[in-house]
Formats: structure tokens, sequence, C-alpha cells
């Protein structure tokens, strides 16, 4: 009995062995054929971390897979990290003096990142020619000192993202939404589940006119009552029993995949999966309602996500990184990404006219302020947060919360001025 | 008494030549210098031991002294800061959000006791009751009951996380099968359910919930362990002379298998002081920082907030006050000299 087991298990094992040997060598000849034995230069390995998934990895995958068939001597290896750990894990690991060649990250991390030396300039590898492809905002927004820090992939920016099946009208104000989305709670399903991090719930504090940095890059969120009527508001969003207001991204996702939630908050990256989950005709994209006690629009930071040069790369490995990254924003893939994964593309080649959810987030970004990139908007996110956090569980009165947030954030920001200094 | 291991080798391999020398009357390096090939046959393992720990842990202490952070890594020359980071943590004037060394240092010391308290409660009356003779399926239960030590930690904690979610968590829907009250908000309220209790919010008892099914099969197992070598001649003369249940359990079990559970219990405190799957995976120390423990809090100093000097001043707090908890708790038992 077990002797058969045996066989059969050996038989299996070496049935795998067979098939991992025939389609590696078969791989092999698929990637030999296109290269010129003119251009057989020196196999080189490119690491790229980034933080997509489904999707957006897909994308990935199949645009490594093609840039390997047409240079046989590159391999590219990716890794996903979680957001939440992929800034630590690089900086980390690039202040050490290693860490991958290419990062892809949001703009808000290049001006830490350029004091700390952990990313190159990509002047050298980047012609006006070639820049005249790209959206001059994108480009704008990554050029720190003069000197262009990053190659913008995609633009994003957060916005409404609706079940068409139960949001028939969409709301005006933020009372109205709230009004309509007690009257969609039934059972399971709720009318609005509002993810209370400060990136989502930001737009508000702009519309209540809270402003983060003074001229001299001090934090003044608690200047004006902006911050506090922002935080009365979300405490309403959070009270409302038929309301979902938490810090919990992966819930708001999965329920609106499960076609549980009728409206949620969320940024282009996300509604690939949400259209394979639900169907095209189902998810709609539209600004976030206005701010009823201020009467102004919803103001998300706008910002893009980029690719970045690892600093501690050599010339070679900053050269082909350079070529991929050039190959990963070219047309053909901004064209796969912003048809697959409903980004939205830098490249201005990219014909986006047509598609509905993506002129959603077009419409929302003309309300948007652009994401600071100074070093000190690191300082303001953890702070912002507590006072959010500390607000709805109702541990602090939304006075004195902004009050010690803009305490915190000055506190972060003076004492990596002082240690940078030394 | 770990010295005394540390000087036995060379004294066993030393033995026969000289039985009557008293090493306790000559220096160290006469000490080395007679015995040399023993310390020849040490040093391979006193050298790596030197690279892996010993070298790390200097450097610690001497980054617990400066102000090194991220920028460091690449050029290690941060200054000199003398006592501040140390000043700085017993004062909470870390620039890292819901920072409060003592709310945290008298948390960890309630969150240990309570935990340790009912692994051990729990797991002796699942020993006893298992040990009970003729009990049928006696196997199948125990196999039942290991089933929370086996699986790994992390999922066991991410399964309860999801168990204690607000509206799907099956913690709520039990509850409001029931008819008690539902929708807590285990993980995110920050308020005491139990006021007098006011420095333990809802995640504390999801937290303690968690550890406790996590941690009871250990007591369990060196509980009936024990139970094993206690004579049954004792149960029947007890039984002659007419002594209760009760009586049986607290004159003759609990005092013939304290020898077995103290090491375990010490481990248990030891273990409980530094749960760091739990408490990360499950309130990730919040909500606002109100169920952070000690390791927790030293692993946000390096990730996210990079304050690495800070950090290893933190660690050697910790390291002293771990000492410290050890020495006493060794005193009151004596536990590694009935070990070695």
């Amino acid at each position: 009995m077990s002797s058969r087991q045996n066989a059969v298990k050996k038989i299996v094992v070496l049935a795998t062995v067979v098939m991992m040997l025939v389609s590696v060598s078969l791989t092999g000849c698929g990637t030999k054929k296109p290269a010129k034995p003119a251009e057989q230069a020196k196999p080189i390995t490119i690491t790229i971390w980034h933080s997509w998934s489904g999707a957006e990895l897909d994308v990935l995958n199949d645009a490594i897979s093609k840039y390997t068939a047409a240079h046989s001597n590159v391999t590219i290896n990716q890794l996903q990290v979680p957001f939440d750990q992929l800034k630590n894990k690089f900086q980390t690991s690039a202040a050490a003096g290693e860490g991958p060649d290419i990062l892809v990250g949001p703009a808000d991390w290049i001006g830490a990142f350029t004091k700390a030396n952990l990313i190159a300039p990509i002047d050298p590898y980047v012609d006006s020619d070639f820049l005249s492809h790209y959206v001059k905002g994108a480009v704008g927004q990554v050029t720190l000192n003069g000197k262009m820090m990053a190659m913008p992939e995609s633009t994003e920016c957060v916005a409404m993202v609706y079940n068409k099946d139960l949001v028939k009208n969409l709301p005006k104000d933020t009372d109205s939404m709230i009004t309509l989305a007690d009257s969609l709670q039934t059972g399971d399903t709720y009318g609005l589940v509002y993810n209370t991090g400060f990136y989502f719930t930001a737009g508000y504090f702009f519309a209540a006119g809270m402003k983060l940095f003074d001229a001299n890059n001090n934090s003044i969120v608690s200047q004006g009552d902006g911050g506090v009527k922002a935080l009365n508001f979300l405490k309403k969003l959070s009270d409302d029993p038929k309301i979902i207001a938490a810090n919990d991204y992966g819930k708001a996702d999965s329920m609106f995949k499960e076609g549980k939630a009728a409206m949620i908050i969320n940024g282009p990256w996300a509604v690939g999966d949400y259209v394979k989950a639900l169907g095209a005709d189902k998810v709609g994209v539209a600004p976030m309602p206005s701010f009823s006690v201020t009467g102004k629009p919803f103001a998300p930071f706008v910002n893009t996500k980029d690719f970045m040069i690892n600093a501690n790369s050599d010339d070679a490995h900053k050269k082909a990184a350079m070529d991929f990254v050039k190959f990963m924003t070219g047309k053909e893939i901004e064209q796969e990404f912003f048809e697959k994964a409903k980004h939205i593309p830098s490249n201005v080649d990219v014909d986006t006219s047509s598609d509905p959810i993506v002129n959603g987030f077009l419409e929302q970004m003309k309300n948007g302020v652009p994401m600071p990139i100074i070093s000190e908007m690191g300082a303001v996110w953890d702070p912002m947060q507590t006072a959010i956090d500390s607000v709805l569980a109702g541990k602090a009165t939304p006075e004195d919360a902004i009050k010690t947030a803009q305490d915190a954030i000055n506190k972060k920001i003076q004492s990596t001025r002082n240690s940078s200094k030394k | 008494m770990k010295g005394n291991f540390k000087v036995s080798l060379p004294f066993l391999l030393m033995k026969v030549e000289d039985k009557v020398v008293n090493y306790s009357d000559i220096g160290l390096w006469e000490q080395i210098r007679r015995n040399k090939l023993a310390y020849r046959y040490i040093l391979p393992a006193a050298i790596v031991m030197a690279i892996v720990t010993a070298y790390p842990i200097i450097y610690q202490v001497w980054m617990a002294f400066t102000n090194f952070t991220v920028v460091n890594l690449k050029n290690p020359h941060p200054a000199f800061v003398g006592l501040k980071n140390f000043i700085d943590i017993l004062k909470n004037n870390v620039p890292l959000e819901n920072f409060n060394f003592w709310r945290t240092l008298t948390f960890d010391v309630i969150w240990t006791f309570i935990n340790v308290f009912f692994h051990v409660t729990i797991g002796i009356s699942l020993a006893v009751a298992l040990n009970t003779p003729r009990f049928a399926a006696k196997r199948f239960y125990r196999s039942l009951l290991i089933i929370p030590w086996a699986v790994p930690a992390y999922i066991t904690a991410l399964i309860w996380k999801n168990m204690f979610d607000t509206q799907f968590g099956a913690v709520n829907l039990l509850l409001a099968k029931l008819g008690l009250p539902h929708n807590i908000a285990w993980l995110t309220n920050p308020n005491p359910p139990i006021h007098f209790l006011s420095i333990l919010p809802y995640s504390f008892y999801a937290c303690l919930i968690t550890n406790v099914w996590l941690g009871f099969p250990f007591m369990m197992v060196v509980a009936s362990g024990a139970l094993q070598s206690v004579p049954k001649e004792l149960y029947e003369a007890a039984r002659i002379d007419g002594a209760t249940e009760r009586q049986q359990f607290f004159e003759i079990t609990l005092p013939l298998i304290r020898f077995a559970m103290t090491p375990a219990i010490m481990l248990g405190l030891i273990w409980t002081f530094n749960q760091f799957n739990v408490i990360y995976l499950v309130s990730g120390g919040g909500p606002l920082g109100e169920t952070e423990i000690l390791v927790t809090q030293a692993y946000k100093l390096v990730n996210p907030a990079g304050l690495f000097g800070v950090a290893s001043a933190f660690g050697l707090i910790v390291f002293v006050i771990l000492l410290f908890i050890t020495l006493v708790t060794n005193r009151v038992s004596k536990a590694t000299e009935s070990v070695i």
C-alpha cells in the first residue's frame, strides 16, 4: 500500500521536474531568438519593489515578460511589498546601501528620499523630446530643486466609487449623501462605507478650509476652524449606525467587491479589480459630494505614482533600470495599465477619452490639491490620523485633537531637522 | 548558576589531572593557562558567539547613547547624546504617536499576569479532567485541545482579528443571536468596558481571549505530564483517610505538580510579556496605542518611526525590566536550580 503510494509520489515528482525542465528550456529558446548577436550585452539583473496587486500586478508581469523577451540579457525580479510597509522597507535598506534598483511609490516620498540621498535624479536619462509625451503637471510634481527625481507612471486621487445597481441619483452634498446612505442600509448591505484614513478624508479637511503648512513649512493645521469642521463631520458619519466609517481599507474594499457597499471612497488603482468583480456596467466613479458646511467641493490630494531609481545602484544598473522604466511608461504598457487597471496615464499618447470611470477621476481632480512632496509631509500622516481616530472614538474634542496634531507634526518636523543638521 | 555551568566543561576535562585544586583560589589568567586545551576547544564557538551575539549587543548599547536615525545607516557617525534617549523615553518625549512608556509598562505587566493566570488555571483544570481514570475518548479530547497550539500563532491571531469585526465578526454575530448587546467595536473603541479598569479597552479583552486560546495547551501539556508522575497510592491513602476530592486536589495534586509547573509559568510570563504576534496582529497596539506592549512599541520606534537610537535605549530599558522580573521569580521559585 505504502510502497505503491511512494511509487505514485515518485512519478508525480518526476513528471513535475520534467515539466519544469522542458518549460525552462522552451522559454530559453523563446528569449534567444529576438536578441541580435550584436547586442549580446552582459547579463544584468534589475530588481523592482512595488505594492501593485490584482490587475496592476498582471500588467506588471506582462510588461516584464514582454521586456525580457526583447532584452535577453536582462532579468527583472519584482517584489510586491504591502503599501504600508513599502516606504520603511525601502528607506531602511537603501540607507544601508542596498535595496532595489527601482521603487514604485507616490510622489510624497520624494522629499524625504531626496534629502536622505536614497534616490538618484533621472535627468541624465531623459530629454525634453521624451518628456514632451508626458503630462506637464505630473512631471512638475516629481521635480524637486530643479531636478527630476522620479518618472511619473500615473496620476491618482480618490473619488466616490459607487455601485450603479444601488445608487440611482448621485448625492450633491454631504447632507444628502448621509440621507441616501441611511436609506440604502438593509441587513448586510450598507449605503456608505467610508475610509477614515487621512489620505481619504483630506478632501473634506481642505473643503473645510484647513491648510497644511505655512511659508516656512511648519504645520498650521489647527489655524482657523477647518480641521474642527471636518472632524465634526467625520464624527457624525461614524456615530451614524447605518454608516460604516472606519480606518479599514480591506473592509471597504471587500464589501464593495461583494456588492454589500453602495458607495465607497477609493482611487483608480482599485477600480480595475472592482470592474472584474462586479462587471463594468455596475461600477461608477464620480466626484465626492461637496461639503455641506462650507459648500466647497471635496478637494482630495492629487499625486503621481512614480518610478524612483535607487541612488545605490551603479551606473550600469541605473541605465538598465531607466531603460525598463521608459518601457513601462511608454505608450504600450501605459495603455495596458489604463485598460486593465484603470490607471490614469501620465503619458499623453494614451487615449482615455471614452472611459467613464477615468473621466470620473479626472472630474474629481479638477478640485484637487497637489500633494506636497517636501520631506515635512511625512510628519503629517500619523498625527492627523491620531486626531481623526481619537475624535471618532470620543476620546478628544475636535478642538483639542487638531491642536495636539499640529503640535505633534511640528515636533516631528523639528526632530528630523535637528538630526539632519547634526 | 550560569557561571558554574560555564567553567564546568574545562573542569570536567581537567579533573583527572589535578583533582585537589580549588579554582576559586587562583586568578583567571592562571586558570586559562592551566586549562589551555579546554579553552582551545571552546574557542571556535566563542568566536561565533562574539560575532553574532556579543557584537550586536555592544553595538546596540553604543547606539542607545547616540541620535542614530535612518540617515546614519549609510553614514554611521551619529552624535553622542548621553542619556538623552533614556530621559526622553521616561518623560514620554518621543516623536511617535501615542507613545507613553509608563502606560505601556503598566499595561504589559497587567496583560502578562492576567494571561498567565488564565493559562495556568485552564491548563491545570483540563489536565486534571483528562487524567480521570477510565475517561472515554481521552486521546481524542487531548488532540483536540492541543490544536490551538499546533496552528501557527499568527494564523490564529488573524482569524481572531476577523472574528472581532464590528459588523461581520463571528463574536458580535454570536452575541446578537444570544440577544446580548452586539455591534461592539472590539478593536477600535478605546473606552474601557469595565469602568474601574480604565486602562483596559475592549481590544485588551479581544487580545486576551486570543492569547488564552493560544496559551492554555502548553500549560495543559506540562500539567498532564506532571500528573502522570503523581503516585496513585497517595490518592488511595487519602480516600481511606476520608479526604474529599477538593482536599485531594489542593493537598496532593497541586503541591506535587508545583515543581513541574513553576519553570513553565516562568517561561509563560516571559513569553506573554513579549507576546508580539497577538498584540501586533489582533489590535496592532490600538486603538490609540492603548494596547501597546513594550516589544510592539520597540518595533514601532524602528518601523515606522526610524528612531534607532531611541529604540536601542528602549531595548535596554526592557532588558533591565525583564532581568529584574527573572531575578525575582528565580529567587521566589528557585526554578533554575531545580532544573540544572
